[in-house]
């Protein structure tokens, strides 16, 4: 069986990553919404979202994150990502329609069988929204 | 009636949640999840644009969905996502049918908000593999 190369780009610690997404349309949110089950009034509905504490739609924590896929499968391959895959997440602040994200990526150990990065998901005023790791390993 | 803390208990288990991803699914998803050019700094300094991949299988994002959870009970309103725990096992492609096995992993006060820790597997029905372990953790409002 052909090896598995976990690390196509030669990643090594200190490297970064970064990407981006733009501002977001309520649109966008409903549809995500309805289509994963995160459609509840604070995502969906900015009239209640203004009595809400947050006061303002928020956008979801997933749809935040999911561009983050996209980077670990250009990172590793998507085939490595989808069966040796594995990441945490922490949602640690709000982000509303119009905020763009970016995404900050940093490997931070590189071994034979695993790589391993932390993550943040920025707002434009340095906010992070989000935090994490993930990792790529091949037990044994 | 919303599900508020009282209503739910650690341990609790709830009815299977079979689901299919569809292609139509895939394009919608594709269409409200898009980032910019993927830019790679190495730590010597040099920085290189990566080729975004063109995938073929579903989202690991897609699959981290709410659903079984919305079948079990109703959601109140003002309910907290604060962290997620996801681990992929195998590719899902669109079409393949899938089952959620749902339940409630722990449940806890902590500096006066209410926890609760869930815990979701998927498996793919076709083959009866394990595809995805998902763990949530949710801040109750009520």
């Amino acid at each position: 069986m052909a090896m598995l190369n976990i690390n196509p780009h030669k990643l090594a610690v200190g490297d970064k990553v970064k990407t981006n997404c733009d501002a977001l349309v309520q649109d966008k949110l409903n549809r995500f919404g309805n289509m994963l089950g995160t459609n509840g009034k604070i995502h969906t509905d900015p009239e209640f979202a203004k009595t809400a504490p947050a006061g303002d739609v928020l956008v979801q924590g997933m749809l935040v994150l999911a561009p983050l896929h996209s980077v670990f499968c250009t990172l590793f391959g998507e085939d490595v990502w989808l069966t040796h895959g594995a990441m945490e997440c922490k949602l640690i602040g709000a982000t509303h329609p119009s905020e763009a994200i970016t995404y900050d990526v940093e490997i931070t150990a590189v071994e034979p069988n695993r790589v391993t990065l932390d993550y943040s998901c920025i707002k434009a005023n340095d906010t992070k929204v989000a935090v994490g790791t993930a990792t790529v390993g091949i037990e044994g | 009636m919303s599900a508020c803390f009282s209503d739910l208990s650690q341990g609790q288990s709830f009815p299977d949640y079979r689901f299919v991803v569809s292609e139509d699914n895939c394009r919608d998803f594709d269409d409200c999840v898009s980032h910019g050019p993927i830019t790679l700094t190495r730590a010597s300094g040099s920085t290189e644009q990566l080729d975004t991949l063109d995938t073929k299988h579903v989202s690991l994002f897609q699959m981290n969905n709410f659903l079984v959870m919305k079948a079990a009970f109703k959601f109140p309103d003002n309910v907290l996502h604060a962290k997620e725990q996801l681990r992929s096992i195998a590719p899902v492609n669109a079409g393949d049918k899938l089952r959620m096995d749902f339940n409630i992993t722990a449940k806890y006060v902590k500096r006066d908000r209410k926890y609760f820790e869930f815990g979701i597997d998927i498996y793919n029905e076709d083959t009866g593999n394990k595809v995805m372990e998902i763990g949530r953790t949710a801040v109750w409002p009520c």
